[in-house]
């Protein structure tokens, strides 16, 4: 599909490209572009809002000056900058878990399938929380536990009582599922 | 970890759910595989949605200076006669743990392709196995090793001339007028290129490589084969 933009807006990956090159105003457009979704994120995650403006700063200076870091085989830079802004809160999360000796179970005290109806009502995006409900309930708690709980797959695995090589199949279905149900994503 | 491992763990990756060290393990497989790669960027897409589904908040307001604040600080390896020994001390600090990650990070690829040999070695003992070469109009070495009852293949390249700057091979399972990408591969000097195909191999009569534009291909060629080889079933 053809997309028609002012020449002046470049791309994200070629926002992130020129940055990794070191070009300033690349950085703070991509800033002024994913800051906020960066955040929030980080901040549903780690639930600890100095903590979540330690992982946006991390996420928006890990690819500064480094070139390579960003690679078009592996989709769109707005994934990119998410997965990457993901992967360092569930970091900081697990770490925190770790010193605090505590675990999921203080924030789940009930049972997974409570917490993750709670999670999912909580959504603002309609169109995820429609099509996360649209999901078989067993990969729709799969999913959550793991992406919102920031547990590993072994974790769910224990948590939910279940094989291991179940929670690998829910996953890779689910993903799948939910990205059919979205729509199958962008246009290109 | 083998490459069917470490595919087998895409959708937990994409979704954040390994840990440290199995993360690494398949982040080194994602960076000797473009086809990995591609099949990551579903999942990633996938959970980017998730990501952005959370509920609004606004970041603080100094955020913002005071990352373009870091940014705009010189390199600090840039200059690393900095101002006393401390400075350098922390310089070389840095470099070594720099080099420390590149050694690990090639270790894990170097693993990655042990495992790729592995499983190529695993192929050609099967009994089921065959081989077929692929001629054509380029001069090189290229075999194509197949177990059709696995479903699986791999094509073996060895110095084959390069395709030329910006090009890539092609690799391509045909049967009637069809034609299904293999994947894409490029010739490296004096090395053994291992191009790994799980396919109902059975399905297909001809293996044949092309030349397209890199670094991906093309999902259907225009252009005539360079090489081509038929499959016994």
């Amino acid at each position: 599909m053809l997309r028609i933009r002012v020449p002046s807006a470049r791309s994200d990956e070629e926002l992130i490209e020129a940055a990794a090159a070191g070009d300033g105003q690349a950085l703070s457009a991509l800033y002024d572009r994913y800051a906020a979704a960066v955040y929030s994120l980080a901040l549903r995650i780690v639930r600890n809002p100095e903590a979540a403006k330690e992982v946006t700063q991390e996420v928006f200076l890990s690819f500064w000056r480094r070139p390579g870091r960003f690679d078009r085989s592996r989709g769109s830079g707005r994934a990119w900058l998410l997965s990457l802004a993901h992967h360092r809160a569930v970091d900081v999360l697990r770490r925190t878990r770790v010193r605090q000796a505590a675990s999921l179970s203080e924030e789940t005290a009930g049972s997974s399938e409570d917490w993750t109806e709670e999670v999912v009502t909580a959504l603002e995006s309609a169109r995820v929380r429609e099509a996360l409900e649209a999901l078989p309930p067993s990969y729709r708690e799969v999913l959550v536990l793991a992406y919102y709980g920031g547990l590993t797959q072994r974790e769910v695995a224990e948590r939910l009582g279940i094989p291991l090589g179940t929670v690998k199949t829910r996953m890779r279905d689910g993903l799948l599922k939910l990205r059919s149900l979205l729509g199958g994503g962008r246009d290109t | 970890m083998t490459r069917e491992e470490a595919r087998e763990l895409l959708a937990a990756y994409a979704l954040g759910a390994l840990s440290k060290e199995e993360r690494e393990a398949v982040e080194a497989h994602l960076q000797a595989s473009v086809e990995l790669r591609r099949e990551l960027a579903e999942f990633v897409e996938a959970a980017a949605a998730l990501g952005e589904a959370v509920r609004r908040a606004e970041p603080p307001p100094d955020l913002r200076e005071r990352i373009l604040e870091v940014a705009r600080q010189p390199e600090r390896k840039a200059r690393p006669w900095g101002k006393s020994a401390l400075a350098l001390a922390a310089a070389l600090v840095l470099v070594l743990g720099g080099l420390l990650l590149q050694a690990r990070r090639e270790l894990q690829a170097l693993r990655a392709r042990l495992d790729q040999q592995e499983e190529l070695l695993a192929l050609l003992a099967s009994p089921g196995a065959r081989v077929t070469d692929l001629e054509g109009r380029v001069r090189g070495q290229v075999r194509f090793v197949y177990d059709p009852a696995r479903g699986i293949g791999a094509l073996v390249v060895h110095d084959l001339q390069d395709p030329g700057a910006g090009f890539v091979y092609q690799l391509w399972l045909i049967r009637g007028g069809q034609a299904d990408s293999g994947g894409v591969f490029r010739p490296q000097p004096g090395r053994t290129v291992v191009l790994p195909v799980r396919a109902d191999i059975g399905r297909y009569e001809v293996v044949a490589v092309t030349v397209e534009r890199g670094p991906h291909g093309v999902a259907r060629s225009q252009n005539q084969p360079v090489l081509v080889g038929r499959l016994r079933i």
